[in-house]
């Protein structure tokens, strides 16, 4: 398809809703940023109701009609911050449709523009990290895309879709009260569903299957920031539509800024929509009141609604069936555990054994019905089985005694089953693979009857000393020998110490090469100490 | 009394058994950029899984359109009383929505049911195979729909996946979203459950999860049907299905490969089994 009419933004339109309907609660739940209220999905979607309804109403027979009715149907039912700053897009949509029957692609581009222009405009501060930024990018991806000659609007809005998601997933990287949070930014997320609804109906995609996947890996909004947040005052929600001849947006803006917080204020000389957060709603209508007359007022006590969803969000996260801790150093290792399905991994290993106290810590501030905990060294599978008995949460003990046998349990688990179910996998997984490490000496010693100086290599296999006195490289070659790998065995080598990821992956193909038919991984473990941690199975 | 069976391309049933048992195939979609083709007509399965693992862009997919099973509904109609129309799970696709708006376009829409087998692939292709033996035996409409629905509870799938990534790519991955994203290279086991994916376990080498899914195989059995599924790998299917031979009394295991729409989101590399338990 190479033009925009009517009928194909009326349907990108309704898809979009679609799509944003179907995710407006995960949406909700990301809602941290102005504040955490959780009803940026439903402001949104109660405000592309208003377009659809706007028109049914006027049903409008050409572009420049269905674009100029759109903004006002957003304009009259803008919700929220969101809602508002999505209405401005499409005011800017409007303006830039305005007399026309049909868009090519680089007009397309031009309106996305304008309409990513217009929604930076109706906020008295701009931040960066939120749906505005959304839109620019994808504004901009599609200015690029007409410029380098794109000519069907499904690749210009694929190219488009692409900047969103990716500008979406930034997101936490420019506001840090989402990265506190641990979520995307609500506004852009939806905006980013919309469009791809509207891509969808474009394209005669299946719109039902729409899903979010730009979610950050993590349960919700973190604990940390609801106590955070649980001690701020935000006021009241305070939005009016003012009607009047000869209003100034700009200016009306500059001054309920001045009076008030996260002031987004939108419209044209006759229809002013006003949304802001502020202690005392009083002046504002004044204000209003001046002006012209007030169509449409309402006023939220924030302070409640966030209540509310700070509740909501907790027992959410009390719905953790089975949780696993692990007990790990070294950042890459955290990581690893934590992309496997570990719920918690408390600091520790070889030289820090962490105490009952902090293994039970763990496990009880995660609220979870039951638990399994991974000690991953034999010097803590103690202190673990006594915490087992003293916690209050169900917890089983999966004795791993090494880095390599934790991670093959963790490989085991499955959150989609029970503890019993998953206490047997995890116990039966720690026989099938065989652990190695290579460390430096930090004294004189004598292991296995060898005497090894301080600093000298050694490599180990299942605690037995295998090589001592070689490079790093070349131990962890011995190490992996002596473990007689057979065919379609995987080694997977950890690097951390004082080896390097260079060093590793110069490793692995030498492995490779001298054990033909193995297969060998590298992973950063980012552990002190061990140059290498090895599994072998 | 005649009833006939329809179903879908995602059943993945060879062309020769959908054939012997009279069994209408209505094709889904698939999409690179703006070019369409339907699934297993349109596309060869070679040059798909080419195109899939070097196209800078992932396919999409698009159900049958209400007009394409009118067409079929309508045809059939005129040669049978009455048709059972089985689909692929509505979780994972809007096939059975286009089916019943179909059937609620017929003057008489009580002469078609159309169930959700909350299947795909094999999975729905054993359940179509049992229904489309109920209607030779000269079931009614009624009749062959239970027997579908009651088949659709008995039936299995089990895939093994090379990577997650085209699940989640084409947001098919359902439950097994939490298996998604490991740093380490592993292989996860899922099956279909509640009509959505479901993660089963994982392993990390293909030869132990091939090795698991012959354990699965062998719990199950022995074992009324069953069928070898694979995207890219023909011979590594083929000798799977030599060794579960045993598990099927009749000795019949079929080989068969993943069609364009299914295999979207299964990605290369993909080696499963689907079955039906003995009654």
């Amino acid at each position: 398809m190479e033009q925009l009419d009517a009928v194909a933004l009326r349907g990108m339109v309704a898809a979009g809703e679609s799509a944003l309907a179907q995710n407006v609660e995960a949406v909700n739940a990301l809602n941290v940023f102005p504040v955490p209220d959780g009803d940026t999905g439903t402001n949104m979607l109660l405000t592309l109701r208003s377009v659809q309804e706007e028109l049914a109403k006027t049903n409008p027979p050409d572009l420049s009609g269905v674009a100029a009715s759109g903004a006002r149907g957003a304009l009259l039912g803008a919700r929220g911050n969101s809602g508002v700053i999505l209405s401005q897009f499409f005011a800017g949509l409007g303006r830039s449709f305005r007399d026309v029957s049909q868009a090519d692609t680089p007009h397309v581009a031009q309106a996305f523009q304008d309409a990513a222009d217009a929604a930076y405009k109706a906020v008295s501060t701009p931040t960066e990290g939120t749906i505005l930024t959304v839109m620019r990018a994808t504004a901009e991806a599609m200015q690029t895309g007409a410029a380098n000659g794109d000519g069907d609007l499904v690749a210009l809005l694929e190219r488009a879709l692409e900047a969103c998601r990716v500008a979406v997933l930034r997101t936490p990287d420019q506001l840090p009260v989402l990265r506190q949070a641990g979520v995307v930014d609500a506004g852009g997320q939806g905006f980013s569903l919309i469009l791809e609804g509207a891509l969808g109906h474009l394209r005669g995609d299946d719109v039902g299957a729409i899903s979010i996947d730009t979610v950050l890996p993590v349960l919700g909004v973190s604990e940390d920031f609801l106590d955070a947040a649980e001690s701020m005052e935000y006021g009241y929600c305070t939005q009016v539509l003012i009607r009047g001849e000869d209003l100034d947006p700009d200016d009306i803006r500059v001054r309920v800024s001045a009076m008030a917080d996260s002031t987004v204020v939108v419209g044209d000389d006759t229809l002013v929509q006003v949304h802001t957060h502020t202690h005392d709603p009083g002046p504002i209508l004044s204000l209003g009141v001046a002006l012209g007359t007030l169509a449409q007022i309402k006023i939220e006590n924030i302070d409640e609604q966030h209540v509310e969803f700070q509740a909501a969000r907790r027992r959410e996260r009390r719905r953790i069936g089975l949780a696993v801790v692990a007990v790990a150093s070294g950042d890459g290792l955290e990581e690893l555990f934590k992309s496997l399905g570990a719920h918690a991994v408390v600091a520790g290993g070889q030289t820090m054994n962490p105490s009952c106290q902090d293994l039970l810590n763990a496990v009880e501030a995660l609220g979870a019905q039951e638990a399994v905990l991974l000690p991953n060294n034999s010097n803590v599978v103690l202190a673990a089985r006594q915490a087992a008995d003293l916690s209050s949460t169900p917890l089983r003990v999966v004795p791993s005694q090494t880095i390599p046998q934790g991670i093959a349990a963790m490989v085991a688990f499955n959150g989609q089953s029970d503890l019993e179910a998953n206490e047997g996998a995890m116990s039966g997984a720690l026989d099938e693979v065989r652990s190695g490490e290579v460390v430096s000496a930090v004294r004189d010693a004598n292991v296995n009857g060898q005497a090894v100086r301080e600093g000298e290599v050694m490599a180990s296999l299942d605690g037995v000393l295998v090589a001592s006195g070689a490079s790093r490289t070349e131990a962890l070659e011995a190490l992996v020998a002596s473990a007689e790998p057979s065919e379609g065995s995987l080694v997977t080598l950890y690097w951390g110490g004082d080896a390097g990821e260079d060093e590793a992956e110069e490793a692995a193909p030498r492995l490779q090469e001298r054990f033909p038919g193995v297969e060998v991984e590298v992973v950063r473990g980012g552990q002190p100490f061990y140059h290498y941690l090895v599994s072998i199975e | 009394m005649t009833v006939r069976v329809v179903t879908d391309s995602t059943a993945d049933l060879l062309p020769e058994m959908a054939a012997d048992l009279g069994i209408d195939v209505v094709p889904l979609n698939v999409h690179f950029g703006t070019d369409t083709y339907r699934d297993n007509i349109d596309l060869s399965a070679d040059e798909f899984y080419q195109r899939l693992v070097s196209s800078p862009r992932p396919p999409t997919t698009s159900q049958p359109s209400v007009g394409a099973f009118l067409e079929v509904y309508q045809k059939t109609l005129g040669e049978a009383d009455g048709i059972v129309s089985v689909h692929i799970s509505a979780k994972l696709s809007g096939t059975w929505n286009s089916a019943v708006q179909a059937r609620e376009q017929l003057d008489d829409p009580s002469r078609v049911q159309v169930v959700d087998t909350q299947q795909a692939s094999m999975g729905l292709g054993w359940v179509a195979v049992a229904a489309a033996r109920a209607a030779q035996a000269g079931a009614s409409v009624d009749e062959v729909a239970s027997a579908a629905k009651s088949a659709a509870e008995q039936v299995r799938v089990i895939f093994l996946v090379d990577t997650l990534e085209y699940l989640q790519k084409g947001g098919r991955i359902g439950k097994a979203q939490a298996m998604f994203g490991s740093v380490l290279a592993i292989k996860p086991l899922l099956t279909l459950q509640e009509g959505e994916v479901h993660p089963m376990e994982r392993v990390r080498t293909r030869g132990k999860g091939v090795a698991r899914l012959v354990q699965l195989v062998q719990e199950a059995a022995p074992l009324q049907s069953l069928a070898v599924l694979y995207t890219t790998t023909e011979d590594e299917a083929h000798a799977l299905a030599e060794r579960l031979r045993p598990c099927v009394p009749s000795g019949q295991v079929v080989v068969g490969r993943l069609g364009t729409v299914v295999g979207t989101y299964a990605g290369p590399g993909l080696l499963g089994v689907g079955w039906s338990p003995q009654a």
